[in-house]
């Protein structure tokens, strides 16, 4: 057990640190607030410019919902540690986690969900107002199954998100201006997921696609939980999904991560 | 002070030292401007997406049909590539000019000191891919729609281009100066930053309400939708006069908030 | 007609008491303390052109600030400053075509690009013709020993290298008035004595009047015959440096070294004792005494050794200092 004292320590430092920041977490809630209402102002226009009542097979309420909602998550998800990473690989911090017994991958992982614990707080509220809004304004219900799965998706999600980029943070062994493949992998990520727009409304052929990608086990799978479209049977099988991608993707960052070590431990930090 | 030409020259000539100095710095660093292009490509395609889907959907929007929403986008793209070319480097280096005290030496120079921090850098990795695009996408847009590609046609549109340009300098460059008081501008320049994104849609698709806000109180909204608005002949009489009068009352508020801001600063210690 | 003439200066700022803790930050949301930090107050002085006058001063002490409003960035709270005809604060042009400032912490060159480029972007603010400015180029890189550098990223330049180039740059435009703060900071013994050179150099040559804030003694004792030393907002002592000992009571300091143990209560009665430890000892003696005592002491004492100093000229400037130093900072509650 002694083992994984250090690994606590981690994580309740991490806790903490969010909690100092927690004003700059609520922060970036407005600004991705400025995307939630283009996306509500632009589904209204659509829906009302519109002859049909289901677009994509989206209801309107339907659709606001998934907007708001895929805002929040997406927020929530979000990794943000690359920057670190790639620092730390670059002025050779990386070097006193070699020298001490405690992984780098577990390290990181331990702050990752340290900060989120406190994220995830803010955004159960944010969550509970919502849908008390949104329950009252159309005739929309959720049934307690539904966010038990939702929960367990949301988990998912941050894990594989986290391996995500966890994998592309090891570009760092070999670019030293990476800071643009980051941001750009975050905002591709950020699409693919389905933040801004659902994936499906693109046609059958993006949809397939997307299906065989990690991406929108990300955002748009657990929002469409809640969201009511998708039944039982489908949501045991995205879920089932995620596992896999969970799983796939912790070989691929060790494959990357492996790699990248010997290419660091070559050149001496 | 008096506005002479051979000051005016200077300053002109000035310019175009300043993106030479910044260009023969990207020459040093290729990585940072590669870096700076693929990034700015991603954020480019997402912007697409949304012109993507419009066409798909094939229907009018609030009255705005699929090509006219590339008319939109594509100025929000050139938009793009003029604000992150002149001016997103510059604001974002103000406040530390004031932290450092750099704009201590900056004020000593025989040259006006507004110009200097608005103008020091230019940054040439993020327009192209958006300069590129968004030229393409009008020019489709222009064809497609049939307007009359007369000198008329395409000197309004540059002139309002013009006018948006300048609204958008004043409109984000009027938050930057609350450094001189606090060092926590940023959160309200970060505000405003996402206000841009509204752009993303044409001002239509907005509820009365904040069109007007958008239009006339913090003119965000004015700096894609006026040109645009132009070339679909949506322009009234009132908007007609505000291409006008905006960018001058805009220039003149930020150059008078500037002065007073200036005559009240106390440089940093040390 | 003094090139630059200043009278009863005075500048204060505004600031507000910051209090720890969550509780008394919500305090200063509602009430805030606001005090006055006086930084410089109702200092006066001219300087003749050409001359070179070194500011010296603890930190905080004012010289900065003073140098700012003489170089137009900051407004005066109260006060004249004129500097060849114009007031400073005016940031006309034609005053800031003929000045210059340097400041050892900040840099005006382009970091990434090598230092001709900055120097050309100066030749351009500054509206220098071709021809003189090759000429002043020329001469100033030779007499800095940096002709080959120039070509060079700033960035690859060691300090004191840059430290040349940020010379160059401010130098380029001729100006008849130089304010340097703290040219030397920061750089190795052989860079500032060559940086000291220079500028005595071009002093003489140009006929620029210069002044100097400094940390380093050396710097103003070996530049300025005339020093202006600056403690708390207030001159303090206006004159040649070597002189500010005659302000006190004349004394001398005696360094004694003995062959045999010398106990420390013998010694008291001849003046006070600044360092002993049974071998060696140094005091501080009258000068009027100084013959009768010397001659006790030799008679009296197993002297091996026996040397008669000045006191060296940081122990003044530090009692200049401590004069008024029990008076704390003036704070005023608005």
């Amino acid at each position: 057990m002694k083992a994984l004292q250090k690994y606590k320590r981690t994580y309740i430092l991490a806790l903490q640190n969010e909690m100092e920041y927690r004003t700059d977490f609520l922060l970036s809630f407005i600004s991705a607030g400025f995307i939630i209402l283009v996306q509500c102002f632009l589904w209204t226009a659509v829906f009302r410019s519109s002859p049909h009542e289901i677009i994509n097979g989206y209801s309107y309420s339907q659709m606001i919902i998934y907007s708001v909602l895929s805002g929040v998550v997406s927020k929530l998800v979000s990794a943000g540690f690359e920057g670190e990473i790639a620092n730390d690989i670059k002025t050779g911090g990386l070097s006193k986690f070699i020298a001490q017994p405690i992984h780098y991958f577990s390290y990181r992982i331990c702050n990752f969900f340290g900060g989120k614990t406190v994220q995830t707080g803010v955004v159960l509220v944010l969550f509970v107002i919502l849908m008390t809004v949104f329950m009252n304004i159309w005739d929309f219900h959720l049934r307690g199954v539904q966010i038990v799965l939702f929960l367990v998706s949301i988990l998912f999600g941050l894990l594989i998100n986290f391996l995500l980029f966890y994998s592309i943070s090891a570009l760092a062994f070999i670019i030293t201006e990476v800071w643009g493949v980051y941001i750009a992998f975050n905002q591709g990520v950020y699409l693919l997921s389905g933040a801004i727009f659902p994936l499906n409304i693109f046609g059958d052929t993006v949809s397939r696609i997307s299906s065989f990608l990690p991406f929108q086990y990300v955002v748009f799978f657990p929002v469409n939980i809640i969201n009511g479209s998708l039944t039982n049977h489908e949501t045991v099988r995205g879920l089932f999904v995620q596992a896999v991608w969970v799983i796939v993707l912790m070989i691929i960052s060790k494959f990357s991560w492996d790699s990248g070590m010997r290419k660091y431990v070559a050149v001496g930090g | 002070m008096s506005i002479s030409v051979t000051e005016i020259r200077k300053h002109v000539r000035m310019f175009f030292i300043f993106a030479k100095n910044s260009l023969l710095g990207y020459m040093e660093y290729k990585a940072n401007f590669y870096s700076g292009l693929i990034m700015e490509t991603v954020f480019l395609l997402s912007k697409l997406i949304y012109l993507f889907f419009v066409f798909r959907l094939g229907i009018e929007i609030n009255g705005i049909s699929p090509d006219q929403m590339m008319i939109f986008t594509g100025t929000y793209t050139i938009m793009i590539a003029i604000y992150t070319g002149l001016f997103m480097d510059n604001f974002y280096r103000f406040a530390g000019h004031i932290r450092n005290g750099t704009l201590d030496l900056y004020m000593t120079k025989p040259l006006s000191l507004q110009f200097m921090v608005s103008f020091r850098k230019v940054n040439f990795a993020f327009p192209i891919p958006n300069l590129i695009a968004g030229i393409t996408m009008v020019v489709l847009a222009w064809r497609r729609l049939d307007i009359d590609p007369s000198f008329l046609h395409l000197a309004g549109y540059i002139g309002a281009i013009l006018s948006s340009t300048v609204v958008t300098y004043s409109v984000l460059f009027l938050p930057q100066i609350l450094a001189f008081w606090t060092v926590k501008s940023g959160s309200i320049f970060d505000i405003l930053d996402k206000c841009w994104d509204l752009n993303n849609m044409p001002m239509y698709i907005y509820p009365k309400w904040l069109r007007r806000l958008g239009l006339y109180v913090v003119p965000v909204l004015f700096i894609t939708n006026m040109p645009s608005v132009y070339l679909i002949e949506r322009l009234n009489v009132v908007l007609g006069i505000w291409i006008f009068v905006a960018p001058v009352l805009s220039l003149l508020a930020v150059r008078l908030f500037w002065k007073v801001a200036i005559k009240r600063y106390e440089s940093a210690s040390s | 007609m003094s090139i630059i003439q200043v009278e009863r200066l005075s500048k204060s700022f505004n600031y507000y008491e910051k209090e720890l803790g969550f509780k008394k930050s919500l305090k200063n949301l509602v009430k805030r303390k606001s005090l006055i930090k006086e930084a410089v107050s109702e200092i006066s002085f001219a300087i003749e052109q050409g001359e070179m006058v070194g500011f010296l001063g603890p930190n905080g002490s004012g010289k900065t600030t003073t140098l700012k409003m003489l170089s137009g960035i900051l407004y005066p709270t109260s006060g004249q400053v004129n500097v060849f005809g114009y007031v400073p604060w005016e940031r006309k042009k034609e005053f800031k075509m003929q000045f210059s400032i340097v400041m050892g912490q900040k840099s005006q060159l382009w970091w990434d690009l090598p230092a001709n480029e900055s120097l050309y972007l100066n030749k351009c603010i500054y509206e220098i013709e071709d021809k003189p400015y090759n000429l002043v180029l020329d001469e100033l890189t030779e007499m800095l020993d940096v002709k080959d550098l120039l070509n060079i990223q700033v960035r690859r330049l060691s300090l004191g290298e840059r430290m040349k180039m940020e010379l160059i740059a401010s130098l380029i435009h001729r100006p008849q008035v130089i304010f340097l703060d703290e040219p030397t900071i920061g750089l190795d013994l052989i860079s500032q004595k060559r940086i000291r050179e220079f500028l005595k150099y071009y002093n003489q040559q140009t006929k620029a009047t210069v002044i100097l804030t400094s940390h380093y003694m050396a710097d103003i004792e070996d530049l300025c015959k005339r020093t202006i030393i600056i403690n708390q907002g207030k001159i303090v002592y206006d004159g040649e440096l070597r002189r500010v000992n005659e302000l006190f009571h004349a004394k001398k300091i005696i360094k004694l070294h003995f062959t045999d143990e010398v106990p420390r209560q013998a010694l008291t009665d001849y003046g006070a004792i600044m360092e002993h430890d049974g071998m060696n000892a140094v005091m501080e003696v009258d000068k009027h005494d100084l013959q009768r005592l010397s001659k006790i002491m030799l008679d009296r004492f197993p002297i091996l050794d026996f040397t008669i100093e000045d006191i060296p000229v940081e122990q003044g400037i530090e009692s200049l200092y401590q004069k008024d130093g029990v008076k704390h900072e003036s704070l005023a509650e608005v």
